[in-house]
């Protein structure tokens, strides 16, 4: 880590002043679990850091507004998400996947905007967040704009922010609201690791029901870029019963995964379709065929 | 058995409230003036020349105070357990990614590691080998001037073939174990400090620190005399501490500067250059009659020893000792190598070749059960050495040698066992299936009998009144200090706040050996006892000289004449009169008892005992294997420190199970792909299934109270007994550990 | 640079660069050697603290985040040399062996009991599955955090 300057923005408009004068100088830091590791490594190209922490205050907020929609604010952490009684009452999907990350003591510093910024196309709570369509609002001197977190996200380690702008918080339509008190709504995340707990996602999957019955479904760790996986919700959606084969099929259209040290491409893609089976087994609907007797 | 005030016991550990309050200083914690920072200077190749090591630039950088290469090494360049093959400093060739070149010397870090960027080194790149069979291939480079065979084991007995050929089952498989790494928590750092007569003083963890001072010796030329080592405390070794690492690098850097230097590995460093378990590649072929008595075990093996020999060619020999494990099999047949390779450098890690064995043993066993239709336990039970009887490869052994009848007997009759059929069958996900597994181990403590195998104890009455009882054996946490405290206070009648005990250091303890083998209870163990009871022989004299008789007590007082008791004499009092006849300390020294005969391998003569049961589930559509619940049956003589015994059968269970299903340390064309703890997964507290830990207590009428070792033997069952409940759950049988989420769905998958 | 913050109830300040970590102030610094450094990318735990109430990984913290906040290491639990419940907890139970893992598990157990009195056995594993232990098995450890629990309850 070789830092030779390092600036404590002490609110939004001192931090937008900062990238507004110099736009590609800084390293934004918020909790500091994925910039840290990366600086140890040598994988940071700046040597100056905004760090952000201060921003606490201002972006640090979870409100339900009067349309019901949840605006989380980006310096959220993950902890506090996983602690929040609005999000337990209307999102509780998003809780089980931000109580996946790291452990309690990354979950205590790392924050939700720190999980959109670093892009990682296994980030624990982006498969949600997708599935739900939720939208990033930036904001720069210039003003603020808000787009779906689907396009915010380019890649590994890629968004569309501009070198001015920060991230300020997600918003949740209400439409996409499900939670375990609502018996109405549904939703499931499921995260695959080489052990049970502090461990990077092989694969993942959300899936969410809406207000129409109708499932969302996003994957992790699967692809480059987080995307809907629309083959797979318009099979479910409009099939009159499932098989394990079409679905299979419509599943590996969705999902792009690479070989790497934790996993094979051709594991990852097997899990994908079997954790999607096993979430729609749960959701109750029915396959045609020999159902939950092996996985291959 | 006769009732001990502190044997057997739940007492607090002797060094746990320093450990619990943060206040212990292991030794990259220790601090001392003017130290400098070192940074080692690594080969980016698995094989190759040194041409040539410039280091002007790098000696002419801020901060720096001596770059030190081959050439700065003043006596032998090179070290090693079984022979000094690795060098020190690389200056003619080096043989694995991580093999040191140069080192830097510099008031802090980041001035080091500067430097050791702008040091260029000349390679003529060497074809590697990275892969056993590559080792034996006609014409393959030789990695040492003798060969790239480091043992070559063939022995037989009776007629394999014909029995074969007669029996009612034959089973043959091949079983495939990767390299471990050992975590422990603590990386390897401490300091190397100079003497004034010349000498050096180090401060570095390690598991026998007379053996290094012999090392050492030779390679800065120095008399034993002007190295002073203290090799404890540590954080964990796991036999992973046992070779030198940083030794000879501190020692030399701390000559040349004539400052305390310093290095402390980073995470990524340790997994690059410390040791590894041996990978096995094991084809066995086992046969039994119809009524599943074993006749013949047929086995090949290969193994790599790494670059250098290290103890890795003990730790084959081991592996082969263990090929039997505690059966009679009248028809025998074992070959085995182990090649040197330009991988990971391989050494002792718990279980020593015995873990790798084993688990193709029991799974061939439990084949054998599974097509005769036999009871698993019984299988065993038939089938085991019995009280008396010798051993397959036809040595005698300990007569405790029944207590492996005795574990089978006491898992046959426990809950877990008679309810397995209740465990399986409370599964709700039609994708969860459920098994249970059994296995046994055996596992000899001590060196074996190729290898002088004494501990040396020693007592001084401290001028204090503190009795200070000295071993070197080393606390790397297994709780040696602890059992070492008890045995002492227990010997002598006082109590154990009188023990002060010293270990860990060359100067202020005799040789006890080393801190390995599941012998330190045992051996040290017993040496204490012996040089108790000497003291308690001198205390008997001064009653003689005294009061007229040599009827005493002893207690934590003193000691007092029994038919006189107003005679007493404070443990001060004691120390000043026993110095005034010139008897400073008392030592003694004890051999670890060796069976009668001798063969190529080594051969031990006590062995510990365990039996485990595992209940486990598969999620047959991620291939997740998830242990809920398990029981081990130690038989390691009596108990001695029952929070340790437990604490050794807990932690060596979730290691193991660890070894089983998710270790996988993988290596690419001889580069660690799993460099540090984010990619090598290791258990965490939501791994854990509940342990009951079961301990059947015989008396080893050799050990100390009955003991015998538990650090090694209750790592090795759980692995086989997880893979054979694998197969009961699911159906498969996983022969290529680790049995991953990934491996076990593509096993279904097949 | 100079920072000010509490340190195991005591008002401190330390000269810092932007380089440092919370690890290398208290280790360096302050010279408490007790939080180490195991794994330097918050994969182990070793170096756990509390910070204004939390558990967090030392060796991820810079040293900036860490002006006015209330840090506290497992040298400040004792208090008056009396151990803290849980250090008695982790003694009676056996739950410390080679012990280089204990004051990161400690303050992870601390952390908990301060914010939550009575966990669930879930919430014991969930708070120190960031802390690996590659001596104990966690057994005895899970057990130590529930006596803990056990007395602090008794206490109450």
């Amino acid at each position: 880590m070789k830092v030779n300057e390092y600036k404590m923005a002490s609110s939004i408009e001192e931090a937008l002043t900062t990238l507004a004068t110099s736009p590609t100088e800084y390293r934004m830091l918020a909790g500091g679990t994925d910039v840290l590791p990366r600086f140890r490594d040598n994988l940071i190209k700046e040597d100056k850091i905004l760090d952000l922490t201060l921003l606490k205050a201002e972006l640090g907020f979870i409100t339900m507004d009067e349309t019901g929609a949840l605006h989380i604010g980006a310096m959220a952490t993950h902890q506090e998400i996983v602690e929040n009684e609005i999000i337990k009452e209307h999102f509780s999907v998003l809780q089980d996947a931000c109580r996946t990350v790291g452990s309690i003591q990354i979950k205590n510093r790392g924050t939700i905007g720190g999980n959109i910024m670093n892009a990682s196309p296994a980030g624990d709570a982006l498969p949600v967040l997708i599935a739900a369509d939720a939208e990033v609002i930036l904001i720069s001197v210039g003003g603020e704009r808000r787009m779906l977190l689907e396009d915010f996200l380019l890649g590994p380690g890629k968004t569309a922010i501009k070198s001015d702008e920060i991230l300020k918080e997600i918003v949740l339509p209400k439409v996409y609201h499900v939670s375990r008190s609502n018996v109405k709504y549904e939703g499931q995340y499921r995260k695959l690791g080489g052990r049970k707990a502090l461990t990077i996602s092989i694969a993942s999957v959300a899936v969410l029901k809406d207000h129409e019955n109708k499932i969302r479904v996003a994957y992790g760790a699967l692809s480059p870029r987080i995307q809907r996986a629309s083959a797979v919700e318009d099979y479910v959606n409009s099939a009159a019963e499932l098989d394990m084969d079409s679905l299979y099929q419509v599943v590996e259209k969705c999902v792009n995964p690479l070989s790497d040290v934790r996993a094979s491409a051709e594991y990852r893609k097997k899990v994908a379709a079997n954790l999607t089976r096993m979430i729609l087994m749960q959701m109750r609907y029915d396959f045609k065929d020999e159902s939950g007797e092996g996985g291959c | 058995m006769a009732e001990n005030k502190w044997i057997g016991k739940k007492i607090t550990r002797y060094d746990g409230r320093e450990k619990a309050t943060g206040a212990l200083k292991y030794m990259a914690d220790l601090e001392f003036p003017d130290a400098l920072a070192g940074k080692i200077l690594r080969s980016p190749y698995a094989h190759a020349l040194v041409k040539g090591v410039e280091i002007a630039e790098a000696e002419g950088m801020l901060g720096v105070v001596a770059v030190l290469t081959a050439k700065d090494v003043p006596g032998l360049n090179g070290f090693g357990i079984e022979g000094p093959d690795q060098p020190v400093l690389c200056g003619e060739r080096v043989r694995f990614i991580g093999d040191p070149v140069a080192v830097v010397f510099a008031e802090d870090l980041e001035s080091a590691e500067n430097a050791v960027e702008k040091i260029k080194v000349d390679y003529e790149i060497l074809p590697a080998i990275l892969t056993p069979e590559a080792a034996l291939e006609e014409g393959a480079i030789k990695i040492h001037e003798e060969g790239n065979i480091l043992r070559h084991h063939k022995s037989s007995n009776g007629d394999v073939e014909a029995a074969f050929k007669e029996a009612a089952v034959v089973v043959e498989n091949t079983y495939t174990t990767p390299y471990e790494e050992h975590a422990y928590i603590e990386t390897e750092g401490g300091f190397g400090l100079p003497l004034e007569d010349g000498g050096v003083e180090l401060y570095y963890p390690a598991q026998y620190c007379f053996r290094d001072r012999m090392q050492l010796s030779a390679v800065l030329a120095l008399p034993q005399e002007k190295i002073r080592i203290n090799s404890n405390p540590l954080g964990g070794a796991f036999g992973g501490k046992d070779d030198m690492l940083l030794q000879p690098i501190l020692a030399l850097g701390a000559i040349k500067t004539g400052r305390p230097v310093k290095i402390h590995l980073s995470r990524e460093e340790s997994f690059m250059a410390s040791t590894k378990r041996l990978p096995f590649k094991l084809t066995m072929k086992t046969a039994a009659d119809k009524n599943g008595k074993f006749l013949a075990h047929k086995v090949f093996g290969i193994s790599e020893a790494g670059p250098f020999a290290g103890i890795s060619g003990a730790v084959f020999n081991y592996a082969f000792e263990n090929a039997f494990c505690v059966y009679k099999f009248p028809n025998t047949d074992l070959e085995g190598i182990c090649v040197f390779t330009n991988n990971s450098v391989t050494g002792a890690f718990r279980g020593f070749g015995n873990n790798q064995m084993t688990f193709g043993t029991e799974s061939q066993v439990d084949q054998i059960a599974e097509a005769l239709g036999m009871d698993p336990i019984k299988i065993r039970r038939l089938n085991c050495v019995k009280g008396g009887e010798r051993y397959s490869h036809g040595h005698k052994v300990n007569e405790s040698v029944i207590g492996i009848d005795k574990c089978l007997e006491t898992m046959e009759n426990s809950d877990m066992w008679k309810q397995r059929e209740d465990f399986k069958s409370q599964t709700v996900e039609p994708w969860i299936k459920r098994g249970v597994g059994i296995a046994i181990s055996q596992h000899g403590g001590g060196l074996g009998n190729l290898l002088d195998d004494t501990a040396t104890a020693q007592i001084e009455v401290l001028s204090s009144g503190i009795i200070n009882v000295k071993v070197s054996n080393e606390e790397m946490g297994q709780g040696s200090l602890t059992t070492f405290w008890l045995i002492a206070a227990e010997t002598l009648g006082v109590a154990p706040e009188m023990i002060e005990i010293s270990s860990g250091q060359t100067h202020n303890a005799p040789d006890s050996g080393p801190a390995t083998a599941s012998r330190s209870t045992f051996i040290a163990g017993n040496a204490i006892i012996k040089t108790a009871e000497a003291l308690k022989d001198e205390l008997k004299v001064l009653g003689k000289e005294l009061w007229g008789t040599d009827e005493i007590n002893i207690n934590s007082q003193g000691i007092y004449c029994v038919t006189c008791k107003t005679n007493f004499i404070s443990w001060t009092e004691i120390s000043a009169a026993l110095s005034k006849k010139g008897i400073d300390s008392v030592s003694r020294t004890v051999a670890m008892p060796e069976t009668d005969i001798k063969i190529d391998l080594g051969l031990h003569f006590i062995h510990t005992y365990v039996s485990q049961i595992v209940d486990l589930e598969v999620n047959t559509l991620t291939g997740e294997v998830t242990l809920i619940q398990t029981e081990i049956f130690p038989e390691a003589g009596r108990v001695i420190n029952r929070l340790g015994y437990e604490g050794q059968s807990e932690g060596g269970s979730v290691m193991s199970m660890g070894y089983t299903i998710m270790e996988n340390f993988k290596i690419k064309d001889g580069k660690a792909m799993t460099r540090n703890l984010q990619t090598y997964l290791v258990p965490t507290a939501a791994d854990i299934p509940e342990i009951k830990v079961t301990p059947v207590e015989l008396v080893e009428k050799e050990g100390p109270f009955g003991a015998k070792g538990l650090g090694e033997p209750a790592s090795i069952p759980i692995t086989p007994a997880i893979t054979n409940a694998i197969y009961d759950a699911a159906g498969i049988r996983i022969k290529d550990l680790p049995a991953s989420p990934e491996r076990v769905l593509m096993e279904l998958c097949k | 640079m100079v920072i000010k913050f509490t340190l195991n109830g005591e008002r401190v300040s330390a000269p810092v660069d932007n380089n440092l970590r919370l690890l290398d102030l208290l280790r360096d610094y302050f010279k408490l050697t007790g939080a180490k450094e195991g794994c330097g990318q918050g994969e182990c735990g070793a170096c756990t603290v509390i910070m204004d109430g939390r558990a967090v990984n030392a060796c991820l913290i810079p040293v900036r985040q860490v002006e006015g906040t209330e840090v506290l290491t497992i040298e400040g639990l004792e208090k008056d040399g009396e151990m803290d419940i849980v250090q008695k907890a982790f003694l009676k139970e056996g739950a410390i062996q080679c012990g280089y893992c204990s004051p990161g598990m400690i303050m992870s157990v601390k952390a908990l009991l301060m914010n939550n009195p009575n966990p669930s056995r879930k919430e014991l594993v969930e708070a120190i599955a960031g802390n690996i232990c590659r001596c104990t098995g966690y057994t005895k450890i899970i057990k130590a955090a529930e006596t803990a629990v056990e007395e602090t309850c008794a206490q109450e």
